[in-house]
Parts: C-alpha cells; sequence; structure tokens
C-alpha cells in the first residue's frame, strides 16, 4: 500500500500528473471520487482563447500572449510555470497522444476556431485530428450531416448560425445541412456513444458512406457529429474519407462527448498498461496529517479503512464539477485538506448578475494559491505540507470558463507538478529548491 | 429517506459508463430512469416501470458520478414501490430465493446436478419459466461447505468468524476451506457464526420483506459475535456489500452500522494484517502470469484493490489488472431469459479483453463473474484466496 506519488483527481490534469511522475520511475496509485471531468469536454485542448476574458476577439498566439499575462496576472498558473515547462508538457502530451493512436493536431503558438454543435466558433489550441479539417479559417463549402433522432445535434440549426457568422466575415467556409434518415442501430438508443460504438465498425461504415455519397457535391467538405468512432476513431475517421473521397471533420457535441471520453479511455489504460493502479468512485477520502505532510489517505471513515501511502501527493481535484471546491452560505472551501482559498468576505462579490457574461463569473478563478513549485502555499507565502503540489482547475487565478484555458492548465500544470511529486519522492520530503530536470528541456 | 436527486448537474457520464446501455435499447440509462424518472415518480406521474428491470445493478453509475449521487439506491428504492403494487413472476420467485433451490440442489446431488445438466430440462425451464438455457448453471455439492468445515482440522489461534455465503457452501466449499486454511496460516481460528443467505438475490428481484427477515437474522447472529470481540470477513464481495451497504441504506435493518466497522473483505483484512507487520509472507514463488477482474461489488465497496496488493507479495507471480467492466451476469440477471443476450454484450468487452490476452488463468473474488467469465472465455477461474494458499504450498 506504498507508493511513490498518489495523484487525487483523474481529470486531465491528474492523468498528466501521473504521467510525467511514472516517466521519472515513481510508482503512481490514482485515487477519484469519479471518472474525472474529461468526458465533459470537448476533448480539445484549449489553452488561451480570450485575453482579456472580456475582449471580442480570440488571441490568435496564446504563446505570444503569455507575457502580457504575466504582467497583468502574475499568479495565474501559466505565469508560475514560463513558458518553456508549457511547451515541453504539451508537447510529451501530443507525444503520447500519436503513439497511442490519438493523434492531436496544432500547437501552442496559434489559436483555432473550430464549430460548435450550436454553430457558434470557440477558440481552442490542440485539436484531435479528426477535427482539424473542420477549422474555421480554410474556405470552402461544407456539407454539415446530422442524424435523425441524435437529439444532442441539429445540423440545420448549426450550418444556419455558421452562415450567419461567415456573413459577419468572422469565418471563412460556408455551410449547408442534410440529416440522414434510417440509421438503424439494432434497436439500441440512437446517441452518440452507441452511434460512435457502431462508427467503429467497417459495415455500418460503408452503410452510412452509401447514403451520403449522393448528398455530397462535389468540391463539398464534409462535416459530422462527433461520434466517427470510440475505440478507433482515427481509423475510423480516415477510413470514411477514403470511401467518400474528401475531407471529413467531427463537430464536439454536448456531454458525454465521445472525443472527451477518447482522450479518458486512451490516457487511463496507458498508465495502466504502465502499472499505475487508478482506484475510482471513492466519496470519502480523509488524509492522515502529521508534522506538516500527508502521510496518507484513507478510503474512508469506517473502521480500518484501507490507507494508502506515498511520499508525495498532487491534488487535482477540479474547481465545483470536479468536486475540488465547494460553496456553503458563507464560505468557500477546499474539499479534501482544507486548503486556503481566498475569496471576498462578501458573498455578492461571488457572482455576477449575468449567466453568462463574457468577463466570467468570479468563483470560476477561486482556487488554491501555490508558490512557484506548485506548493499550495498560504497568503505568506508558506507552503502548508511539504510534500504536497496542486494542479489543474484546483489553481486560483485562471478562469477557465471565460478564458477557454481548462485543457492547457491542466495538462501543463498536471505534467509539471507530477514531475516535481516524483523528485520529491526521490529526495524524501526536503523540497526547497528541487531542481526538476524535465523542466529545463524543451 | 430519498437520496437528494437534486445533485445531478445532468452531465451524463454515468451513461457513458452504463454496460447495459451499451448493450440494449430497452435500458433509457441510469440518468434517466435515475434521477430523471425520479422527479416523475415523485409526483406519481407515469413512467415506464420496466425500465427499473433492466438496471443490473452493477453500481457503476454511481462510481463514477462526479456528484456522487446514488444512482442505484434509486433504481432499487424505485423498485421496491413498484413491485409492492405488483406479483413477481414465478422465475423471478425461483431465482430470488436461490438460496433454496441451492439448498435442495445440493441434498439431491447427483440427482439435481443430472437433471440440470439435462439439455431438455434446460429447454423448458427456458420455454416455461422464462430462465435462459444458455446461461451456466453451478454444479452443486453434496457434503456442503458447513459439512465439511466441521471435520476440517484447526489449530489454536485467534477467534474470527467468517460469512461464506450460499455460493461458498452449496457450490464451491472448497474456496470456504481456502480461506479457513490461509486464516490459520496466520494465526487465525476460524468459527462459522449462524448465517441465512445475505439476502440480494431476493432484493434485485423484489421480495424486500423476505430479505429483510433474512438480513435481520443475520445482523443479530453477527452483532452477537461482534459483541463478543470477534470480527467478521466474508469472501464474496456480493454478500459483503449487502451486509455492510445494503441492509443499512435499502433495508433499513436496526443495528446494521455496526457490520459496516466490523466486517471485512477477506484480502482487505490480510492486507490489514500486513499493514501491521503480522502477514506470514513466507510465500513458495510461483512462476505464473495471471490476469485479475476487479468484481463490480467489490469496486463498489470503496476498499481499493486488496487482492492486488496482496498477490504482489508473491515472488515471481505476474499479475495484470484487466481493464474495467462488469461480466454482466449480475447475480441473477443474466438467467432471465429476455436479458440473456444482452448480459452477454455487457460482459463482451471483458471476454474480448481476456480472449486477446490468452490468458490461462484469471482470478476474481466474486462468484457470479467467475461462472461468467469461465463460461464465455473457456479461462480457469480462480478466488485471491485460493492462489494465496497455492502460494502458502497447501
Amino acid at each position: 500500500m506504498n507508493y511513490d506519488v498518489i495523484v487525487i483527481g483523474a481529470g486531465l490534469a491528474g492523468l498528466m500528473a501521473a504521467e510525467a511522475a511514472q516517466e521519472k520511475g515513481s510508482r503512481v496509485l490514482i485515487l477519484a471520487k469519479g471518472m474525472g471531468s474529461l468526458p465533459l469536454t470537448s476533448g480539445c485542448i484549449d489553452a488561451l482563447g480570450y485575453f482579456p476574458e472580456s475582449s471580442a476577439a480570440p488571441v490568435s498566439s496564446p504563446l505570444e500572449t503569455l507575457g502580457e499575462l504575466k504582467r497583468v496576472n502574475p499568479s495565474h498558473p501559466y505565469s508560475r510555470l514560463g513558458k518553456e515547462s508549457i511547451l515541453s508538457a504539451l508537447a510529451r502530451f501530443q507525444d503520447l497522444t500519436l503513439s497511442n493512436g490519438l493523434p492531436y493536431a496544432g500547437g501552442f503558438d496559434a489559436s483555432v476556431l473550430i464549430p460548435t454543435a450550436l454553430g457558434t466558433y470557440h477558440p481552442t489550441c490542440l485539436v484531435p485530428e479528426t477535427m482539424k479539417n473542420g477549422v474555421l479559417s480554410l474556405p470552402g463549402r461544407v456539407l454539415l450531416l446530422g442524424f435523425e433522432g441524435l437529439k444532442d445535434f441539429s445540423a440545420c440549426l448549426a450550418s444556419e448560425n455558421l452562415n450567419l457568422w461567415r456573413a459577419r466575415g468572422k469565418i471563412a467556409p460556408s455551410f449547408r445541412a442534410e440529416t440522414l434518415t434510417r440509421v438503424k442501430l439494432e434497436g439500441k438508443a440512437l446517441n452518440s456513444l452507441n452511434l460512435a460504438r457502431a462508427f467503429d465498425g467497417e459495415e455500418f461504415r460503408e452503410q452510412v458512406a452509401r447514403q451520403v455519397q449522393p448528398l455530397l457535391k462535389s468540391g463539398e467538405k464534409l462535416g459530422l457529429p462527433a461520434v466517427l468512432g470510440y475505440s478507433s476513431s482515427q481509423s475510423a475517421w480516415a477510413d470514411l474519407q477514403k470511401r467518400l473521397g474528401t475531407d471529413i471533420f467531427e463537430v464536439p457535441l454536448p456531454p458525454p462527448s465521445i472525443p472527451g471520453l477518447r482522450l479518458y479511455n486512451l490516457m487511463r489504460a496507458g498508465l495502466q498498461e504502465k502499472g499505475v493502479r487508478v482506484i475510482i468512485g471513492l466519496s470519502a477520502l480523509k488524509p492522515i496529517l502529521e508534522k506538516g505532510e500527508i502521510q496518507g489517505i484513507a478510503l474512508g471513515e469506517a473502521r480500518k479503512s484501507p490507507v494508502y501511502r506515498a511520499s508525495a501527493y498532487v491534488l487535482a481535484t477540479g474547481k465545483f464539477v470536479g468536486g475540488g471546491l465547494d460553496a456553503q452560505r458563507n464560505r468557500i472551501f477546499e474539499t479534501l485538506f482544507d486548503l486556503p482559498v481566498e475569496y471576498p468576505q462578501n458573498r455578492k462579490e461571488w457572482f455576477t448578475k449575468q449567466l453568462l457574461t463574457s468577463i466570467g463569473q468570479p468563483f470560476n478563478s477561486f482556487g488554491v494559491e501555490v508558490n512557484e513549485n506548485l506548493q499550495p502555499a498560504d497568503s505568506g507565502g508558506k507552503v502548508i505540507y511539504q510534500n504536497l503540489y496542486a494542479a489543474g482547475g484546483i489553481l486560483a487565478h485562471a478562469d477557465s470558463m471565460a478564458e477557454k484555458s481548462g485543457g492547457g492548465v491542466a495538462i501543463a500544470t498536471g505534467y509539471v507538478a507530477g514531475q516535481f511529486a516524483a523528485a520529491c519522492a526521490r529526495k524524501g520530503f526536503t523540497t526547497e529548491g528541487t531542481e526538476v530536470e524535465g523542466n529545463q528541456k524543451t | 429517506m430519498k437520496p437528494n436527486i437534486d445533485q445531478c448537474i445532468k452531465c451524463s457520464i454515468c451513461n457513458a459508463y452504463c454496460p447495459v446501455l451499451k448493450a440494449t435499447g430497452l435500458f433509457p440509462g441510469p440518468k434517466l430512469a435515475g434521477p430523471d424518472a425520479e422527479r416523475f415518480r415523485l409526483q406519481r406521474k407515469s413512467i415506464p416501470l420496466e425500465w427499473l428491470e433492466y438496471c443490473d445493478y452493477c453500481k457503476v453509475c454511481e462510481r463514477v458520478c462526479p456528484q456522487n449521487v446514488p444512482i442505484p439506491d434509486l433504481h432499487i428504492k424505485s423498485r421496491l414501490a413498484w413491485k409492492k403494487t405488483r406479483r413477481p413472476p414465478f422465475r423471478d420467485w425461483l431465482l430470488g430465493h436461490a438460496y433454496l433451490l441451492q439448498k435442495l440442489g445440493s441434498w439431491t446431488t447427483p440427482i439435481s446436478n443430472w437433471v440440470f445438466g439435462w439439455g431438455f430440462f434446460r429447454w423448458l425451464l427456458d420455454r416455461g419459466l422464462g430462465i435462459a438455457r444458455g446461461t451456466p448453471m453451478p454444479a452443486y455439492r453434496r457434503r456442503t461447505f458447513a459439512q465439511r468445515f466441521k471435520s476440517h482440522p484447526q489449530k489454536k489461534g485467534d477467534p474470527i468468524a467468517y460469512f461464506h455465503g450460499c455460493y461458498t457452501n452449496y457450490i464451491d466449499p472448497g474456496l470456504g476451506l481456502a480461506v479457513v486454511e490461509v486464516l490459520g496460516k496466520n494465526g487465525f481460528r476460524v468459527n462459522l457464526p449462524r448465517q441465512e443467505c445475505c439476502g440480494l438475490p431476493l432484493i434485485s428481484n423484489g421480495f424486500f420483506e423476505l430479505a429483510s427477515r433474512l438480513g435481520e437474522k443475520n445482523v443479530k447472529s453477527l452483532r452477537k459475535t461482534i459483541e463478543e470481540g470477534t470480527e467478521v470477513v466474508f469472501s464474496s464481495p456480493s454478500c459483503g456489500m449487502t451486509l455492510k451497504e445494503e441492509y443499512e441504506t435499502i433495508l433499513n435493518l436496526p443495528g446494521a452500522s455496526l457490520l459496516k466497522d466490523y466486517v471485512f473483505e477477506i484480502c482487505q483484512f490480510l492486507l490489514q494484517l500486513h499493514e501491521e507487520g503480522k502477514l506470514d509472507t513466507r510465500f513458495q514463488e510461483l512462476q505464473e502470469t495471471f490476469y485479475y477482474h476487479v468484481p463490480c461489488h467489490l469496486r463498489a465497496l470503496k476498499i481499493g484493490m486488496p487482492a492486488l496488493e496482496l498477490l504482489s507479495l508473491i515472488p515471481r507471480l505476474k499479475v495484470i489488472e484487466l481493464p474495467e467492466g462488469c461480466c454482466g451476469l449480475a447475480g441473477s440477471y443474466g438467467y432471465k431469459q429476455e436479458k440473456y443476450a444482452i448480459a452477454q454484450e455487457v460482459g463482451e468487452d471483458l471476454f474480448r479483453a481476456i480472449r486477446a490476452s490468452k490468458a490461462r488463468t484469471v482470478i476474481s473474488d466474486c462468484e457470479a463473474c467467475r461462472m461468467q467469465i469461465g463460461y464465455h472465455t473457456g479461462v480457469k477461474t480462480l478466488h485471491t484466496v485460493q492462489v494465496l494458499r497455492q502460494a502458502y504450498g497447501a
């Protein structure tokens, strides 16, 4: 029951932290309350979509905006990490997904706009290759194809809205819509998950291709909801492109998102193969604290609940949706270690009245304060637990909703926190001045 | 008390991982059948009640939920309300009362095994009662575990009580003896407290009253044992889950909360000994590669994966964890004709992984998983404790 590093949380940040620590030779265990929030995301990696948050135009290059971000928001997780760490973490992520058959296109140096299921545009950075042909700066004509009965996607709605954006000069391609009827799933409900599993099969793809071919005009690209395969999306996508002889792309859907699930399944399977254990569904973790350090995590409140111990810990439990933060009427708190969280005493300042305001909801920036080593610290900068690191959404000063920075922050801070934790586990508990090798290499 | 359905943020992660939803269109998924439909049920509006029948109670929805909505509790409690208004079919009565069937089967061995092995009889059961003829039917043993236990020699030691459950008693007494021997090796002297069927088959087939009656007897007997200062172990995760969780949350049995703190899964118990430095770790080398399947109900106990930790103590033994997934049998679920194909489809991902791995032996702590895996893949199956006994050289 002794590990080198225990990661708490199975979202993107937690999985990257586990990956980093495992690479450094640590024995790693992941403990999590639920499945992590990846299935709630588009599966794309947003790096920095809007800065400042209220700006109407998307950021064109997150990389070149880092300097300005650091000046305005020196406590932002990106500002803490610096350019080199962010780039090496994202590069590692791209290696990892590529070698596991789910390659991501794009880079931190340029934002891309992709279409959403409602027909708006979304700035992001890394997209699964199955989405890269849908980038909205590419001109041309697009046929958006829906499936009759698939509630999460209306091709008509999406294409009508996208054409409005085109008329305003925001995006390049033009859209038209068709809906496939008579798609049969052997009596199973027509939802994105069953559709994606069906697309894993060659026969089903052939059947769909036969139905689509007559609808497709020459020179048109084809946009489909993101259901092109559950376990073999890359080959399903390539196969369908070959059959139809045109570029195809996926449009992300509302949760549960297939591209998010693909990424989660791939990362979890990869970790498990390398001997990382993952225990999901632990609703009542209880830390064992002593002498300014974390000694272990008990899996429940009951007598003799199993205790897992490690030399170092990474906290990657997310904010309110993931369950890392919670709120009572007059208090916002971190749920596992009760780490200090800064927030205005006046409750009215937690929210703005407009739900979807572009400046973002203040509570989305609340979180745990950390030092440059990603160790949770109090307002005076004093480290709270010598062997604890934090990563991802739980970190304060980044509003992933308004900035569109969730994926990039999760990967970068997760990867670096995992490295710090591995180094801490190797050296014992003294982390002052710990050097993280991966941090220097580009 | 009804669990709080407002915790559900409609993220649908439960749907994404529900093995039944992916296998059939007859079940609308845990989100719709659970928290969504509950709003209608609370207002006594009509909702297709047979939805509830298709949940196989693997509890994965509860585990993956980021908000910890107790979805399986919602299902089972609504099923309770529904069952009050209608008589379950005889087939469900039979499957719910599996313990009686097993008792009878054990008494009448070898005739019972001969009858159950007879294709025509299974055909009759299939057509007449709706008990799927494809599902594996276990072979009963004439000498039950409880009988063999009486003549099994034991050394002196600290007392420990063992809740063996029906399957071990009537079908796999060898597992029970392995538990006794492994505990004996570590200085324990096993006793068998009075015990009835835990009641899970009754709960899942809608016989809550009888389940409560059996549960009350078990609580009384186990409380007595505990109050005498003896802890209790179990080797079947489903029985254990029922004792530790369902007695309190589903059946509301008075006094059941004590069981939570003093009843332990056997591997959790042994691992705890190891933590205290008291486990005999003089294991012999086992030059083998085994695969390990974590049963859904073991995951539901929220005790981690103690079997994997224990097995890693055996020199040279390589144990590979199979990808997470439900085997599909889910107690009596897979025996029902209308659900046989669903059960097989549910387990298909797991079976495929086992076939692809070229595994010869799969370890799993749950008897239903072992039966289903063995039947559909042809591999040999073992309980973790049987591997430990082998490594002790017994």
